[in-house]
């Protein structure tokens, strides 16, 4: 069989510089197109993987593999088909306004005048970001501080997404927004989440960690309706 | 940025692996002594090797540290590898002016001064906990308030080095392409500046938790006054005036 | 950047941690009676500075810098409570790793506490009119530069340490002079990022502090190479020896075993060796009792 693995950690751990265990050793393979779900309970390691899977953080143990190659090697021309959207947006938005948010990425990209004026005014119609465009990010709401993180990655089209719990912390009006364009996005997806109904809507396969820092199950949707074994894990 | 990131995380885990070293988990005559007493004794371990440029009294004084390590059961080999880097260091610092002065004895004398003060420092911290040592301090009258500000410095490194950790993640998952070194800089500074608004915050948090909870930090302890440590440190200190 | 025991000599350690205690112990005070610092918020930006100085920064040539972030603490909360936020960070590294002696600890928390924040902080007081990137870069650089010229000037006026102190200082001072320019640069991206991002939050540091203390500390600062001078010229290097030798008891002939072979002028051989065999004695079972201490309770 030809490896079909976009995204592959092989016999990968996690330990951080203080000495806390981030994740055990474990091997996983994400398949291009694939909607991945991590669920499992609070501190089981579900972003620790994800940065690890994205490069953003050098395995303890083992390799990282994109499209079969290691991803250190190429991390300047993978960071591009990536986004990854943190769970905290305080951490992630850092630029004067939401404007400057949204341009953050264009710019880097060289992306021209022109084009880059009509995506920022699509994103920000697609966001409903218009009224606060030059507002200070510190100073917006939980959900709309989540649309922006959201929009400053979209913009520049990444076919691979992770999120970092997408849905926690914003009104019901911000997360129903979140599902739907979650849903029509085209490209590779890692997210995590403890809630179900969103892995539900969202994922075609779950892979499920428990406080051992382990994935201790991986397989489709109906995962979910295994409600003993979620409530043991400590899921629900 | 991945590169910061990369060397940092390498250099803070050899760092953090010391955070704990006090957090022994055995007990021996020295680690039961009053703080106050080894520092005090630490103190006078140092004075005595650097007080000297005889090379018998500073081989006295690093003996009398090993054997006294060795006698409570302490990993010796430990002790002299912490205690051994600054050493080397000093050895090539003071090579050009022993070779220039033509004086091979200083060239042996001043490192070892060195490793002799180090390592009396290196068997204090190998056998007193971080906790222990502020008791310590606090005993010989350094200002309670800056005991309490040390121990919230120790107490909050890690999980403001998280944070640090976790703004600078945040930043490279935004990097689209590649950056020199300034750029770096640049983008780098900017997270601290983030960082640093951020413990702002997060100390004003912990300022209403602390006022809810009661601002005193207590330091306890039940130790010894090790009076054969006192005696044995007497008895080194009248054998180097006898040398 | 922390001196080592060893380096200095005891009389100029001495006066170094005497100086210190004035100044913390000042700052300690003012922070005391100041209405928005705390201990806990001190505690907590201490631990911000500590964790900063941990990154490790790649620099050309494959090697790395890291920041000390001295003149960064004194613009971001003032002299009093920057010293004291640097102070803390410089125990924890005495105290935890035996970064820098302790009997040199009084000036390397000199150095790093005392000289670099009030010098950083007063320089970018200075020009912080004209442009707060360009007044931040230079304290950030010239406080940590000026910091490493202090290193310079305690050990090169040290007998101990051999080399001419025009040397020391000159070594000191080029070196960090370089590396410095990295200090400045991060230390201006930093109050930049928060003065544009936060102009709200700028003032909390830059209450009236009255210039009388800070004028003394000021002339502390500047004479402190001369109260070292000063120290090292009274001749005090090897303090203990000489009361050794005044009280007699020294010994004046050649070392011949592994006790001392001890003798008191006008004093009886006889006793002699019974002090010396004293001492062995109590050596021996003091190691002894400790030994047999190890395991109880």
């Amino acid at each position: 069989m030809v490896d079909d693995a976009l995204i592959s950690g092989i016999e990968i751990s996690y330990v951080y510089p203080d000495g806390t265990l981030g994740f055990d050793t474990l091997s996983v393979k994400i398949r291009r197109g694939e909607r991945v779900a991590l669920i499992g309970p609070n501190g089981c390691g579900k972003s620790t993987l994800m940065m690890v899977l994205a490069g953003l953080l050098k395995p303890k143990t083992g390799k990282v593999l994109i499209e079969g190659e290691e991803i250190s090697k190429n991390i300047d021309t993978v960071r591009r088909r990536m986004g990854f959207v943190f769970q905290d947006p305080d951490i992630f938005l850092f630029n004067p306004s939401v404007e400057d948010e949204l341009r953050y990425s264009l710019d880097q990209l060289d992306i021209d005048d022109d084009r880059a004026s009509e995506l920022l005014d699509q994103y920000s119609r697609i966001f409903e970001l218009e009224k606060i465009m030059s507002k200070p990010p510190f100073r917006l709401s939980g959900g709309e501080k989540k649309r922006v993180e959201l929009a400053s990655v979209l913009i520049y089209s990444p076919e691979i997404l992770f999120l970092d719990e997408p849905t926690a912390n914003v009104d019901g009006k911000t997360r129903r927004k979140i599902l739907e364009i979650l849903n029509s996005y085209p490209g590779t997806l890692i997210f995590s989440t403890h809630e179900l109904d969103v892995a539900e809507k969202i994922a075609d396969r779950v892979l499920l960690m428990s406080v051992e820092k382990r994935i201790i199950l991986d397989g489709g949707v109906d995962l979910l309706r295994e409600r003993s074994l979620l409530e043991e894990v400590g899921v629900i | 940025m991945h590169l910061l990131i990369e060397k940092t995380v390498k250099s803070a885990t050899s760092y953090f692996q010391d955070f704990f070293i006090h957090e022994y988990s055995r007990k021996t005559y020295l680690h039961d002594v009053h703080p106050s007493i080894k520092l005090l004794g630490t103190l006078a371990f140092i004075i005595l090797s650097i007080s000297t440029f005889q090379v018998k009294k500073i081989l006295l004084i690093l003996a009398s540290v090993y054997v006294l390590a060795l006698n409570t059961g302490l990993d010796v080999g430990v002790l002299a590898k912490r205690s051994s880097l600054f050493a080397i260091f000093s050895f090539l610092i003071v090579l050009p002016v022993s070779v220039f002065e033509r004086d091979v004895v200083y060239l042996i004398t001043f490192p070892l001064r060195v490793f002799a003060s180090i390592s009396s420092l290196q068997l204090f911290i190998l056998t007193t906990r971080f906790s222990e040592i502020l008791y310590g301090l606090k005993k010989l009258r350094i200002p309670g308030m800056m005991i309490d500000i040390i121990w919230l410095t120790y107490r909050y490194t890690i999980s403001m080095f998280r944070d640090l950790l976790s703004i600078l993640v945040a930043r490279e998952a935004r990097r689209l392409k590649k950056t020199s070194h300034i750029e770096t800089l640049k983008g780098g500074s900017k997270s601290l500046g983030l960082f640093l608004l951020r413990s702002f915050e997060k100390a004003e948090e912990i300022e209403l938790a602390m006022n809810a909870r009661g601002r005193k930090i207590s330091y306890r302890g039940k130790y010894r006054a090790g009076f054969f440590y006192i005696l044995y440190i007497s008895g080194v200190a009248t054998w180097w005036m006898m040398l | 950047m922390h001196i080592p025991d060893g380096y200095l000599d005891l009389s100029i350690a001495a006066v170094m941690w005497v100086l210190t205690a004035l100044v913390i112990g000042l700052s300690l005070k003012k922070v005391a009676e100041s209405k928005n610092l705390n201990v806990p918020l001190l505690g907590v930006i201490s631990a911000a500075i500590f964790a900063a100085q941990m990154l490790n920064w790649p620099i050309p040539g494959g090697t790395s810098a890291h920041f000390v972030g001295g003149a960064l603490a004194g613009i971001l909360l003032g002299p009093y409570a920057g010293s004291i936020a640097m102070a803390s960070v410089v125990a924890i590294q005495a105290f935890l790793y035996g970064d820098g002696g302790l009997i040199a600890l009084g000036a390397n928390l000199w150095n790093m506490a005392v000289v670099n924040v009030f010098v950083g902080w007063y320089i970018y007081r200075l020009l912080e009119r004209y442009s707060k990137f360009g007044a931040a870069f230079v304290a950030g650089w010239l406080g940590i530069t000026t910091a490493a010229i202090f290193v310079g000037i305690e050990a090169g006026l040290s007998a101990s340490f051999r080399y001419p102190a025009f040397v020391a200082i000159s070594a000191m001072g080029v070196w960090h002079g370089v590396l410095g320019l990295i200090e400045g640069f991060i230390t201006a991206g930093i109050v930049s990022y928060i003065h544009s991002s936060r102009p709200d939050l700028e003032e909390t540091s830059n209450a009236v502090i009255s210039k009388v203390p800070v004028a003394f500390i000021g002339v502390m600062i500047l004479l402190s190479p001369v109260f070292a001078y000063l120290a090292e010229i009274v001749g005090y290097s090897e303090p203990l020896e000489n009361v050794a030798e005044e009280i007699g008891l020294a010994e004046k002939q050649s070392y011949t075993g592994i006790f001392p072979d001890y003798t008191i002028p006008g004093v009886n051989e006889y006793i002699g060796t019974l002090i010396s065999g004293a001492v062995g004695v109590v050596i021996f079972l003091s190691l002894a009792f400790m030994r047999q201490h190890a395991s109880a309770d």
